[in-house]
């Protein structure tokens, strides 16, 4: 085992962190109470995988049988609650701005009448873009229960003896389109979501911790004893040092995989092995790059600010709310420097898609050449420990 | 006490100015950021989505279909495969989003005047890219089926539009209102600008303090705050607002007209309306820093809170589907009010009347928070001794 006789050495090193951590509750929390508690957070939060019972309001000027079946059809659809009762447009508009409302349905005097007397009937629904999420979902539950209804009157109205020929019923809608949707069929938010932020959280951490974990040495001039406890090798020290977070994170790993898996319901279509060895090189990725951040900024705040902007801002260029194939070149090419992307890249594949593990080598090899990289730089941190110049920077 | 508070500001503001690492946080990462953030997301809808396409047909007709679906501005037909398995391979590589089945008889049912079923597959995996993948194939369909519809009654000699009402008596007409292109930037964007004021302003007031506790254990020059808890509060409160009030201008005035996005308000109605989010904001970054005991320990916490507050805040997951618990939560937080009221008003065009609950509910917390700072510091101001003893040792020289 790497320990000199003098006591010095990896094991030294490695002792000497897990004191360190002791005595700094930030790194507890940060290393195990955060992530945990974003588990617990995502978990309620996409507990109920389907948005439900979304707030609208009717504007309802016919007051007829008719209106009313509708209003009641609406509001048994499973995503829409009608909420209010609006006399007019310019209360529904109020609700909506009031935020009461994702959208209104108006229904227009003489409806009844009108589809009675065989000139059809139009109704409108406003609906609230700017909340995109729950505007799109209660737009389609209308149209959906619209034409629902709609189908029921034609049926109706045929058995009432108004019925047009069954020749022009045929020469009606002569193509049709059967839907497949493929590897989520019940557009579940909490497979979609939920399993992508996980990650998100968790390179986070590592990412924080890691340059916390670094960078402290320099900023408390702490370095040289650093290096001495390491016995005057350069490997030791890092190598010692990072083992414990490395080790720490595995176990935090483990729990997220369990969390998303047996915990979410998510389904592991894939090769768990692959995904396993995915987020191994996840977590050594995220401590390269911590590597290359302490090394690149000896000022604490500062690598601990690109730290933050580099995994903070990471969710929104991986691809998952919107694509990496739309993004202009700049954007694309920032996403693939994040492990995080070719993580989830994996982990799409190797969960909902069921896609070959040969798909994923890629992935695990593009996460590699971030460790490798992390891995090559650390001899260069030997003049950062023996020069007092890079220390003491806060 | 109003000498002191002026001295305070005064002491406040320089502090600001003078620290570099504040500096970059306070004013480096809000311009920066407002650039970055709307980078993913600025083609802003969702076009041409690679499709692929089996055609078991290859009639005119299938060849028709194709060319329509391929000029759909939803969706780019980028394969033709011979069978459902290669181009189901092609979507688990990612090279495609969906398949579009063309069975073999088609052009012949529709010649004789029978009906006819094609088949969509569609990637979920990704939710925005399997709305609009769907919605150009349903699109494209019934422009299809329409023209044909169209001219087998005019062939029967037959009223087209009597037929359409017996089919369809009631329809419903859709209207977006507010962002009527549905634009992705447009619904993201303006939301996350409001909580990079409010978490940007937490990480620089953690390491204000945190810089001043660290200063005065090394003896180092700073300028001293004076008088008690309550003017040490305020000072810092009107010194941090002041700069971010230009930031608020900065946002309307500047990055909305950059970006494009709809500005339905004035911006001194914005500034009424943000003054008691910042207010709170301010409050609540004094209160937690008096638990952070170095310069960089609030950075962690709040890079981790920025993605909580983005979940909870109601705009990226409606608040009707959270639990109460996670409502309870989201509430103490400045930016669900902020951002829940700001939008309406900015992109909806709300008045003051509309956001009254979030405006009185931002006071509340500038209260709640004031109070808390207070009894914080003020205890933190007893046991400066015991404090200094046991926060920021050293790590590692025992």
């Amino acid at each position: 085992m790497p320990a000199n006789e003098d006591g010095t050495g990896f094991l030294a090193v490695f002792a000497r962190e897990v004191s360190h951590i002791r005595q700094h509750a930030r790194y507890p929390l940060a290393m195990v109470v955060f992530p945990l508690l974003s588990f617990i957070l995502i978990w309620g939060l996409f507990a109920q995988p389907y948005p439900r019972e979304l707030p609208v309001a009717v504007v309802d000027l016919d007051h007829s049988k008719l209106s009313r079946s509708l209003i009641r059809a609406v509001d048994a659809s499973p995503v829409i609650r009608v909420a209010f009762q609006a006399a007019d447009p310019v209360e529904a508009k109020n609700l909506m701005l009031e935020g009461a409302v994702y959208a209104w349905l108006h229904i227009p005097k003489a409806l009844e009448k009108d589809i009675l007397e065989g000139k059809g009937g139009e109704v409108t629904g406003f609906t609230n873009t700017q909340m995109l999420l729950p505007g799109s979902l209660v737009s389609s539950s209308l149209q959906a229960t619209v034409s629902t209804l709609s189908a029921g009157l034609n049926i109706r109205s045929r058995m009432q003896g108004g019925a047009m020929p069954e020749q022009a019923m045929t020469l009606l809608d002569p193509v049709r389109i059967d839907r497949h949707v493929l590897f989520n069929p019940q557009l579940n938010y909490m497979y979609f979501l939920s399993a992508a932020l996980c990650p998100t959280f968790l390179q986070i951490f590592v990412l924080m911790v890691t340059v916390m974990a670094l960078g402290s040495e320099f900023k408390n001039r702490t370095a040289a004893h650093w290096l001495k406890t390491a016995g005057g090798s350069v490997w030791w020290a890092i190598t010692g040092k990072l083992a414990v977070y490395f080790l720490c994170f595995i176990l935090v790993g483990l729990i997220m995989l369990a969390v998303i898996f047996p915990g979410f319901g998510v389904p592991l279509r894939g090769s768990g092995a692959v995904l396993m060895a995915g987020t191994l090189f996840l977590i050594l990725a995220y401590m390269a790059c911590g590597l290359v951040l302490v090394y690149l900024f000896p000022s604490l705040r500062m690598a601990l600010s690109a730290a933050s902007f580099f995994s903070g801002t990471a969710f929104a260029f991986v691809g998952i709310t919107f694509p990496l194939e739309e993004m202009p070149a700049l954007g694309k090419a920032w996403s693939n420097l994040l492990p995080l992307t070719h993580y989830l890249h994996l982990f799409q594949e190797q969960t909902l898609r069921q896609a070959p593990i040969s798909l994923s080598v890629p992935d695990l090899l593009i996460m590699l050449g971030f460790v490798g990289t992390g891995y090559c730089l650390i001899p260069l941190f030997k003049g950062h420990m023996t020069d007092s110049r890079y220390w003491g920077k806060a | 006490m109003i000498r002191h508070l002026f001295c305070n500001i005064f002491a406040e503001l320089n502090a600001i100015f003078r620290d570099p690492g504040v500096l970059i946080i306070m004013v480096g990462a809000v311009v920066f950021y407002s650039f970055v953030y709307p980078l993913p997301y600025s083609s802003e809808v969702l076009k041409q989505v690679p499709l692929s396409i089996v055609d078991y047909d290859r009639s005119a007709m299938s060849r028709q279909l194709v060319r329509m679906t391929d000029a759909s501005e939803l969706l780019r037909v980028v394969f033709q495969d011979p069978d459902m398995e290669t181009a189901r391979r092609k979507i688990q590589a990612g090279k495609s989003s969906g398949i579009l089945v063309i069975p073999d008889g088609f052009e012949k049912q529709v010649l004789q005047g029978r009906k006819t079923t094609v088949s969509a597959y569609v990637d979920a995996t990704y939710f925005l890219v399997y709305r609009q993948a769907m919605t150009g194939l349903v699109t494209t369909i019934r422009t299809l089926s329409a023209g044909i519809e169209v001219s087998r009654f005019k062939a029967a000699g037959g009223s087209h539009e009597k037929a359409l009402t017996d089919r369809s008596p009631l329809s419903l007409v859709s209207r977006s209102l507010f962002n009527s292109h549905m634009g992705y930037a447009t619904y993201i964007v303006p939301a996350v600008l409001l909580l990079l004021l409010q978490q940007t302003m937490l990480i620089g007031i953690g390491m204000l303090s945190g810089t001043r506790r660290e200063h005065m254990q090394e003896k180092k020059t700073v300028i001293p705050l004076q008088g008690g808890p309550l003017v040490r509060i305020l000072g810092r409160t009107v010194a941090c607002m002041s700069l971010y009030l230009i930031h608020i201008y900065f946002f309307y005035a500047v990055v909305y007209q950059i970006w494009d996005f709809p500005l339905r308000a004035g911006i001194l109605d914005m500034f009424v309306f943000l003054l008691p989010f910042l207010l709170s904001v301010v409050l609540l970054g004094q209160f937690l820093a008096t638990f952070f005991k170095s310069r960089e320990s609030s950075i962690i916490m709040i890079v981790w809170s920025s993605m909580i507050a983005v979940l909870v805040s109601g705009f990226s997951w409606p608040v009707e589907t959270m639990p109460h618990w996670i409502r309870a939560i989201s509430m103490l937080l400045p930016s669900t009010w902020g951002i829940s009221g700001g939008l309406r008003m900015a992109q909806m065009g709300a008045s003051f009347s509309h956001v009254m609950t979030e405006w009185v509910c931002m006071w509340g917390l500038s209260l709640f928070y004031l109070i808390l700072a207070w009894i914080c510091t003020r205890v933190m101001a007893k046991v400066p001794e015991k404090e200094s003893l046991t926060s920021s040792k050293p790590s590692g020289s025992n």
